[in-house]
């Protein structure tokens, strides 16, 4: 159902932003020197890495002989969220994380280009605040353009929710913490925007069903805004030259 | 064409560069890499500090917590250091438990602080036997390129020296906890740490040579277990020297070690310094 308080008077949300606005994205890529490619994407304060290897050998018992195997990894640091983290990774969340980021990646990947080899695609969430499934996903893409894997196309994700000011419902995209915990909906998609086509699709709370097509359609437009500020990032990035390194071999 | 000879005689491509008296990157066997810091990056983090050393890259995130003294030690406060190398810091680390490097270099990095008594755990109690601080330390690598524990080091005093600690109203008779975030205090540090890491390699048998802040690459060829020589100071009295594999060392070695060690301290000091003068700025 959608919160009433989520959504001002003047039509500003919790954060300030308008409701068609997504956060600020600053990214880049080639950060690390020891990973095949790598990312550090920001979307508003959630901070994350992303580190592909591969592909290399796979190991025996997760071998394919049809396609590449794609292995991910989330993990978030001790003091990425308000209280502290025990368990970086391994708790039941962040197996679940690590399985949706493995289904929407490998929806991306051309897996059939490296049979009987395995992808490494680790993520590293430094800062917490809404959304780290989607910037894990939007990190993952840079980091697999980086490392040279061919994709079908890009994959990015957005979430939406719904607001309502007085009578009218408004979607909101790009879920913030604090509008997570506002108890209103959230619908994550990750999506290949430039076949349209949806890898992932996933949603908390409750959405009446009338509501559900613009609250969707609002996704959809803000992983496609998303794809062109990658798009953009990764073009700048080609321009200046290869990945920076502080190490040169004579 | 190098990167075909490096993979076909990994010894005799290091010895070239090493008979010529100088290193891949270009640098002397004495010379540390560019340190570029950065603290306050993480805003979920009580303090934090991003530290790069050459290529190795070192996050620290310090968390507090509030907990009853032990019973035996009232008075003390709680510092538990975690160093982190998760599996996309280097190819040699799988997903997994804790590495056994991982948990060699948590075990040098928690010594060299204790020894250093940087931090006095009196300064940590709150009330004797009824609160103190906890004070998490986690580092967490994201990029390995050797001499780890300098750079753990680098962020850890960093991220204590922007550390301010909430004060906090204890009252005995109800047991009420109130803490005050606006007015916050700086956490005393007695001298500022530093670790030099050195790579010690056999030259032909006879010659022993001393590097500096060693790359991944030179850390493995010289026995492939990271830094063979690590010095930590504190202020001019040595809190640390852990000697791990690679080369055995004679007593002018030792002596020049010690020496180097002094002379990076020096820098690195300027280095947190200016940085924490202008809030972020590389050496």
């Amino acid at each position: 159902m959608p919160a009433a308080d989520l959504l001002s008077s003047q039509g500003l949300r919790l954060d300030g932003r308008r409701p068609n606005e997504l956060r600020r994205i600053r990214c880049k890529l080639g950060v690390f020197t020891q990973p095949d490619g790598s990312a550090y994407l920001e979307q508003g304060n959630t901070k994350v890495l992303a580190a592909v290897y591969g592909p290399h050998q796979a190991s025996k018992s997760k071998m394919s002989t049809e396609a590449v195997v794609v292995n991910c990894q989330y993990s978030m640091a001790t003091f990425s969220t308000g209280e502290r983290k025990n368990r970086p990774r391994g708790d039941r969340k962040s197996q679940e994380m690590s399985m949706h980021l493995r289904q929407a990646l490998t929806a991306a990947i051309k897996t059939e280009m490296y049979p009987r080899s395995q992808i490494d695609i680790y993520i590293e969430v430094l800062q917490a605040d809404g959304g780290t499934y989607c910037a894990s996903v939007n990190a993952a893409s840079l980091a697999l353009i980086d490392a040279g894997i061919p994709l079908r196309a890009y994959v990015t994700a957005c979430s939406a929710s719904l607001g309502r000011r007085s009578a009218t419902h408004e979607p909101l995209v790009d879920v913030s913490h604090i509008e997570e915990a506002a108890d209103g909906v959230c619908l994550t998609v990750a999506s290949l925007p430039s076949t349209g086509s949806i890898a992932l699709l996933e949603m908390s709370n409750r959405l009446h069903m009338d509501h559900f097509n613009i609250v969707l359609t609002r996704a959809m437009q803000g992983c496609r805004d998303i794809e062109v500020i990658l798009d953009g990032a990764v073009r700048q990035h080609l321009a200046e030259g290869w990945t920076k390194q502080d190490v040169i071999t004579i | 064409m190098s990167e075909v000879y490096k993979l076909i005689h990994p010894v005799k491509h290091f010895n070239d560069y090493i008979s010529i008296k100088t290193r891949l990157d270009g640098r002397n066997f004495d010379e540390h890499r560019n340190i570029k810091l950065n603290v306050n990056s993480i805003k979920t983090a009580d303090a934090s500090a991003v530290v790069k050393c050459g290529n190795t890259t070192v996050v620290c995130g310090i968390k507090l917590e509030l907990a009853v003294p032990k019973a035996e030690e009232p008075d003390l406060g709680f510092l538990i250091t975690n160093v982190e190398l998760p599996a996309l810091c280097s190819s040699k680390y799988r997903p997994g438990p804790p590495s056994d490097y991982a948990q060699v270099i948590n075990n040098i990095v928690s010594e060299i602080i204790k020894n250093s008594k940087c931090i006095d755990l009196k300064d940590l109690c709150i009330v004797p036997d009824k609160l103190a601080w906890v004070v998490y330390c986690d580092m967490v690598c994201i990029d390995h390129d050797g001499s780890l524990v300098d750079a753990c080091i680098i962020a850890l005093i960093a991220s204590f020296k922007t550390l301010l600690l909430p004060s906090v109203n204890y009252d005995t008779e109800t047991e009420e906890i109130k803490v005050e975030t606006n007015e916050r205090i700086n956490l005393k540090i007695h001298g500022l740490p530093v670790a030099t890491s050195f790579a010690v390699y056999e030259h032909f048998q006879s010659h022993i040579i001393l590097l500096t802040d060693p790359t991944n690459y030179e850390e493995e060829m010289c026995g492939g277990n990271g830094s063979n020589l690590i010095i930590s100071y504190n202020k001019g009295l040595l809190c640390g020297i852990q000697k791990l594999g690679g080369g055995s060392l004679s007593t002018e070695n030792n002596e020049e070690a010690i020496r180097l060690a002094e002379q990076h301290t020096i820098a690195v000091e300027k280095v947190i310094n200016a940085c924490l003068e202008g809030k972020g700025t590389n050496k």
